[in-house]
């Protein structure tokens, strides 16, 4: 079988490092995503909700907070290890 | 609350928008016509993927507006509506679905379709797997699936135009129809892009008005809470019953639509990998913006505008009664205007697939420019034809296979797309296995077999199982070839 070795296009190392980082990114905001909205909710009899700027806790916390949050860890991420590839 | 439909307003508005959208696709058309094009492969390069130029605002938009559709402005609020807080939980996983479609299929995807000259989206898939059962199996799925999915959109928009305002039905529906087919016909890739584009920035200023409309409104969020709660203490929070709802976002709205043709094919059609970058950043936060304010809107609207018979209304009941006139008018073309951006784009993929998967791959591989052309017109003629008569005449069993359309898709390319990319283990016995697989498990899961997956969302087994599925048809299957290998990872 021709199993000759040969030369890698280096920029798919950088392609594939940021496939991975924001993959790896996305589950981790869908984690906290869930963590937030699902421990305050869950955990409480019906009926018991505070409300903070008009909407539900929960809400305020992962739709409003944890996702501009997440928009600016996002910059940073990119920011800190993404590189320009020539295409 | 008074609910006076500015109907005068209305029609202004869709005239300006029409008179608009068909001078972008002049626009399109005499851009593409500029370019210089010596053969019948550069000539599909400039029309259905416009040359591979676009910078990241417009790289941005359209990708935006391709994915997210009518679903996102109007059937999600809808099921707001309903259910309250956990839908607009669940939908938000879609907010970084355009990012994630951009790293996912990344830098790689992009040079590597330059490098081979890919037009089409199942380009990379004849060329990583090799097998014409793939490429096939493909073709079909979109020929059949993707046309299917587009004449029910514009059936669905013309009916919600007539619910809330009036308007004839058979009228807007020709009116919806015509314009479409007229700008993404003649103008191509760059008719579709542009309309995008300013069809983003129309709804991204929308999204701002609306809100504050909403705040203005008497008696405030308090007041929306409170009925909320008096009406039914579910709508507020998450309940273990609603807790499958509040997941399967990530596996309906998040993870698999990445792979969809229409969105992906935009995947290497950008410039430079700054463009593309800077548009998968942006795309975060305009998704976020308008994914949160529509279905949170669809949620107050419970409490606004109680007792709507379709919640399908909800959105457009909520623009009509709380914005002024003539805002009114120009924001309630928005949901269509969601619609007509997703099914362009559609319509390009179909015709793509028709003319440079089907024809020239299959009939005639040596066509020629005038020839090309002259199959394309014929090609657009023909989809245009049936989408047409889909709209006006709609076979009995269209509704399945538009239920089954875009989850159907998604288990088919999903992994082999991934798994192509990425895995140079993959070959095509596994795609073939996963894509034939795939489509009859996740119809079959969800007709028969909820029950047995805790009443998930039939996506989400499918996922899994497919995933599986693919690995280990892969796994006992021969390698794939060196040549191949080469191809894909090589300079």
């Amino acid at each position: 079988m021709n199993e000759e070795a040969f030369e890698e296009d280096e920029r798919y190392k950088e392609a594939t490092k940021q496939a991975k980082i924001a993959f790896m990114f996305w589950g981790f905001w869908v984690l906290v995503t869930l963590i937030i909205g699902l421990s305050m909710t869950l955990t409480r009899p019906l009926g018991q909700v505070n409300f903070i700027l008009g909407f539900p806790d929960w809400v305020f916390y992962s739709l409003i907070v944890w996702q501009i949050v997440s928009l600016f860890i996002m910059l940073i991420v990119i920011k800190m290890f993404f590189k320009e590839v020539p295409i | 609350m008074e609910r006076v439909i500015p109907v005068f307003e209305i029609i202004i508005a869709m005239i300006i928008y029409s008179v608009i959208l068909i001078l972008l696709g002049y626009m399109g058309y005499k851009v593409t016509s500029k370019r210089r094009v010596v053969d019948a492969r550069g000539w599909l390069l400039e029309y259905f993927l416009g040359g591979r130029e676009l910078t990241w605002l417009i790289l941005m938009y359209t990708a935006v507006a391709t994915i997210y559709s009518a679903g996102t402005f109007i059937g999600a609020p809808g099921l707001a509506y309903g259910g309250g807080y956990v839908w607009p939980f669940t939908v938000s996983f879609q907010h970084y679905s355009a990012f994630l479609m951009f790293f996912l299929a990344g830098i790689r995807y992009a040079i590597l379709g330059k490098k081979l000259g890919w037009v089409s989206y199942l380009d990379f898939f004849r060329d990583r797997y090799e097998s014409r059962i793939v490429h096939i199996f493909g073709a079909l799925g979109i020929l059949i699936f993707i046309t299917a999915y587009i004449a029910p959109q514009f059936v669905a928009g013309a009916r919600l135009f007539e619910a809330i305002t009036g308007l004839p039905y058979w009228q807007m529906l020709l009116l919806f129809l015509l314009i479409v087919l007229i700008y993404t016909w003649i103008g191509g890739f760059r008719a579709v892009v542009y309309t995008d584009l300013f069809q983003g920035i129309l709804m991204t200023i929308g999204a701002v008005i609306i809100w504050a409309a909403i705040i203005a409104i008497p008696g405030g969020f308090s007041q929306i809470n409170e009925t909320l709660l008096k009406t039914d203490p579910k709508l507020v929070t998450v309940t273990w019953a609603t807790l499958p709802t509040a997941i399967l976002g990530i596996f309906v709205f998040g993870l698999p639509t990445v792979a969809l043709p229409h969105g992906m094919v935009r995947c290497m059609a950008y410039k430079s990998s700054k463009d593309m970058i800077m548009a998968a950043i942006i795309s975060a936060f305009i998704v976020t913006l308008f994914s949160n304010s529509f279905q949170l809107w669809g949620a107050f609207t419970r409490a606004v505008v109680p007792g709507l018979k379709v919640a399908d209304h909800a959105i457009p009941t909520l623009i009509a009664t709380t914005l002024p006139g003539w805002v009114a008018g120009i924001m309630l073309v928005a949901p269509i205007a969601a619609m007509m951006s997703t099914v362009d784009s559609m319509l390009l993929v179909v015709a793509t697939t028709a003319v440079k998967d089907m024809y020239i791959t299959y009939v005639n591989p040596e066509a020629s420019l005038e020839r090309v052309k002259r199959i394309t017109v014929i090609v657009s003629i023909i989809i245009s034809i049936v989408v047409v008569f889909v709209a006006f005449y709609p076979p009995p069993y269209l509704e399945y296979l538009v239920m089954y359309a875009l989850g159907g898709l998604n288990a088919v390319f999903w992994w082999p797309f991934i798994g192509g990319l990425y895995w140079k283990r993959a070959n095509k016995y596994g795609a073939m296995a996963s894509m034939v697989f795939g489509l009859p498990f996740y119809i079959v899961t969800d007709r028969f077999l909820r029950p047995y997956f805790l009443m998930l969302h039939a996506a989400i087994p499918t996922f899994f199982i497919v995933g599986i599925v693919y690995i280990v048809a892969t796994l006992l299957t021969p390698k794939p070839p060196m040549s191949i290998i080469r191809k894909f990872w090589g300079k």
